[in-house]
């Protein structure tokens, strides 16, 4: 054999000791289950992909809002279909085993102000008009074209900001455009 | 090196198959550690096909012409830089290259596939991995890139010189890794119909890597025209031939795929639509190989003394009949979550588009398979040309254009005739008034202002929209237009990328309008000192220089070009003869505008001097090649991966410790 010959044997039983390696591991490492939660190799964790993908639709809506696409009508009935939909996976993701601690929190301020007597709520809470949720004034001050989060209602035009002008039928509300 | 390169075919050989067996086994049995042990294997084929990957490149650059295979696509005069295109330059190595590209993004798309994809990732890995063990298989066996002759030749026979061109190092590499690449959102979607996952979790990765293939195969594609234009001397850049038609059939499933998907990760539906499309484009993806490897039908491209076209035969009727057992096995499970709210919706244009490039795959792959069918038929091989594919596929793909104007301005789910009045009020205007300024000029063929009025409407449809969406970001957020633009492009990534790839479609056609209707062609032999004129221009012939090479005779001729009596330039185009190849190879020489293209090629150099040109006046065709850097600067910000806005779940809750 030259000395060719012999390096590409060299070479060739090193890889194969590497491959018997790469493939034997995983019998010896205690069998692993492969849905390893820190397994670096799925990094990735997406359980709420369907809270993603409404939100990603929520945001195409106020897109096309925006520039036009979509009448206000039609703009207001999917938007509240949308927020249906994202409230009702958020229901699921927090009655699933893996709600993201974000979500609870969230979940226990709301249910905490919920149970603050509507009487006993500081001025800055005034009602929905539809479904009489609690909400912040300053959430409607800052987001002109706001609903309620629990039902989906237009605050517009809630008696709480007489001045606040009403959307026009099919005209481009002044929500920020992602 | 050789022995090495041998060696490690076996090794990947062994994983592939290992890998493929290992993941359906440890998945049926419930054994994660064998189902870890097949991905294990899978990623050791990267490692594995690189050595034998580097073991040819030293082979070539050491010019070891032991190996048959160097011997045969290299020789001492090869300058080093050719090497990456030598090593593809054959049946041989082009399969190395593919499994190379293949082990490399199988890795990648398991590494980074969903979690929520998990289950199914075992089917997904023996599906790619058995494709895998096909090509190592057929290389290891009948086309092994490391086979020695029995001798060891003085010097090699040379790179064909057709391949000594700059887009060599891209059109074949791009297009073989394009119609591999179909493989790996093929994977996932068959990999979740043998899992029973037949909903969307295969729709993100379907769709990245549907994006990344598409844009390999665009990319080859407009490549090999630019190769194409500039070195055959023929002065066109697409025939319709048969390899050609098999790398864009593939490419019009996929651009198919990338919109319907859209679909299904949106609103949940088209769920069988788009996993028999994925099927279709790796269906022809097959066949493509199959063209290019001893395929039935003549073509320029394809590895002519090729004997494996019966072996690619067989595995492309294996990769569609078993793909669609499993499909229509699955079929029950595949429901939609949503139905088609109304037919003035964007998934109704998506569906329509659909429809569109379908009809234009199968009128090329007509088209294509004719001259084999016509013998049966009428006794006698007719071969279909050009004007075929110019009489049906043009209108349908005007219809398409048309789309692309219209598609993005409608909502999803429905709209309504007043908003789509308005959204399209703008872009039809702009249309009609660039169709009343080219008729007021002069232009009366039909299907130009056809090409010429879509594309004004599908550019104006598309700048109305960024200059919207601009508009309304400028004034909720006072940032000034441009930030505004760039936000508003940054946050809408998917969207504001397909935009930017529609602009470059529409430079393709900007280019195939110009060229295929305006361009004028001249073949006229001249003397030294003589001119001659073709529309404005006026060239003068000044002589040849001939300069040997040891490989090539190059007779460079040198040209003035004349614009209106004023000189424009001086220009050089050139005609090599090499001799080992009886071959003749040409370079154009170009002078390039975004107007029109001014382009000299010598045809012919006669003995007494006198050079035979062919002289053409392509306008617009500068378009076409500036499309592609468009293009792929729109498929990276459709690609860039956008963060998650749902937290993270939560580690899952360990059971409570047991009191000791």
């Amino acid at each position: 054999m030259d000395g060719q010959t012999i390096f590409a044997v060299f070479i060739g039983a090193a890889l194969g000791c590497f491959s018997l390696v790469m493939v034997g591991y995983a019998f010896f490492r205690g069998n692993e289950p492969n849905t390893d939660e820190s397994s670096p190799v799925f990094p990735a964790a997406d359980d709420g992909v369907g809270l993603e993908s409404i939100l990603d639709s929520i945001d195409t809506l106020e897109l096309e809002h925006q520039l036009g696409n979509v009448p206000e009508a039609q703009y207001l009935e999917l938007l509240e279909s949308y927020r249906l939909q994202a409230a009702q996976a958020i229901k699921s993701l927090l009655e699933s085993d893996s709600a993201p601690p974000e979500l609870l929190l969230e979940q226990e301020i709301l249910e905490a102000r919920s149970a603050i007597p509507a009487n006993d709520r500081p001025h800055e809470w005034v009602p929905c008009p539809q479904c009489d949720a609690p909400l912040p004034i300053v959430a409607q001050e800052t987001h002109g074209g706001a609903v309620c989060p629990h039902c989906g209602a237009s605050l517009a035009a809630s008696p709480v900001d007489e001045e606040m002008p009403r959307p026009e039928a099919d005209a481009p509300s002044q929500a920020p455009v992602r | 090196m050789g022995d090495l390169g041998a060696i490690s075919l076996w090794i990947g050989l062994a994983l592939a198959a290992y890998s493929a067996v290992g993941s359906v086994a440890g998945k049926l049995r419930g054994s994660a550690a064998l189902v870890d042990s097949g991905q294990a294997a899978m990623y050791a084929t990267v490692v594995v096909l690189f050595v034998a990957t580097l073991s040819l490149v030293v082979s070539f650059i050491s010019r070891d012409f032991e190996i048959a295979y160097v011997a045969l696509h290299s020789d001492l005069a090869m300058p080093d830089r050719f090497t990456w295109v030598a090593f593809y330059a054959g049946n041989e190595g082009s399969l190395l290259y593919i499994a190379m590209v293949l082990s490399v993004m199988s890795a990648i798309a398991v590494w980074r596939s969903p979690e929520r994809f998990r289950d199914a990732l075992p089917y997904t890995t023996a599906v790619m991995m058995l494709v895998l063990t096909f090509f190592l298989a057929v290389m290891s066996v009948m086309a092994n890139p490391f086979d020695k002759l029995p001798f060891v030749p003085a010097d090699g026979e040379g790179i064909n010189p057709l391949l000594t061109h700059f887009g060599m190092f891209f059109h074949p590499p791009a297009l073989m890794a394009g119609l591999i690449g179909i493989t790996i959102p093929f994977s996932f979607a068959l990999g979740s119909l043998l899992a029973r996952k037949t909903g969307d979790e295969w729709v993100d990765p379907g769709r990245v890597w549907g994006i990344i293939t598409w844009a390999l195969l665009a990319g080859g594609l407009l490549l090999g025209s630019w190769w194409a234009y500039t070195i055959l001397g023929w002065g066109g850049y697409w025939f319709w031939d048969p390899v050609e038609n098999a790398a864009f059939m593939p490419w019009l499933a996929l651009t198919a795929f990338i919109h319907s998907i859209m679909v299904q990760k949106r609103r949940g539906m088209f769920r069988m639509w788009n996993i028999a499309l994925v099927n279709v484009a790796f269906g022809l993806a097959l066949y493509g190989m199959f063209m290019n490897r001893g395929g039935s039908v003549p073509s320029v491209h394809s590895f002519g003394a090729s004997t494996l076209g019966w072996v690619f035969l067989l595995f492309m009727a294996v990769g569609v009949i078993v793909p669609l057992i499993i499909f229509f096995w699955r079929y029950p499970l595949l429901k939609s979550a949503q139905n088609l709210d109304s037919m003035l919706s964007r998934e109704a244009a998506f569906l329509v588009n659909n429809l569109l490039l379908l009809g234009i795959a199968f009128v090329t792959l007509w088209g294509t398979v004719y001259p084999l069918i016509s013998p049966l038929t009428s006794g006698e091989e007719i071969t279909v040309a050009r004007p075929f594919y110019d009489q049906v596929n043009g209108p349908l793909m005007l219809a398409l254009v048309f789309l692309m104007g219209v598609g993005p301005l409608l909502p999803w789910r429905r709209a309504n005739w007043a908003s789509v009045r308005r959204a399209l009020a703008i872009p039809v205007g702009v249309a009609v008034l660039a169709l009343v300024v080219l008729l007021a000029v002069g232009l009366r063929k039909e299907y130009a202002l056809a090409g010429f009025g879509l594309a004004a409407f599908v550019a104006s449809g598309i700048l109305m929209e960024w200059y919207r969406g601009a508009r309304a970001r400028h004034r909720n957020s006072q940032e000034n237009y441009a930030v505004a633009f760039l936000h508003l492009i940054w946050a809408n990534r998917p969207r504001y990328g397909g935009y930017i790839v529609h602009l470059s479609v529409l430079m393709v056609a900007l280019g195939i309008v110009g060229t295929s209707f305006f361009n004028t062609q001249k073949d006229v032999v001249l003397s030294p000192g003589e001119t001659t004129t073709i529309e404005n221009y006026e060239i003068r012939y000044l002589g040849t220089t001939v300069v040997p090479f040891s490989n090539r005779t190059e007779f460079i001729s040198s040209v003035e070009v004349y614009r209106d009596g004023k000189l424009l330039d001086t220009i050089t185009p050139d005609r090599a003869f090499y001799p080992d190849f009886n071959m003749a190879s040409t370079r154009a020489a170009i002078r390039s505008t975004p107007v029109e293209d001014f382009y000299v090629v010598p045809s012919e150099n006669l003995p007494d001097g006198d050079v035979g040109f062919r002289i053409l006046v392509n306008p617009l065709i500068w378009w076409m090649w500036v499309a592609g850097p468009v293009m792929v600067l729109g498929t990276i910000v459709a690609l860039w991966p956008e963060p998650s806005r749902v937290p993270a779940r939560a580690p899952s809750r360990a059971p409570a410790p047991t009191a000791a």
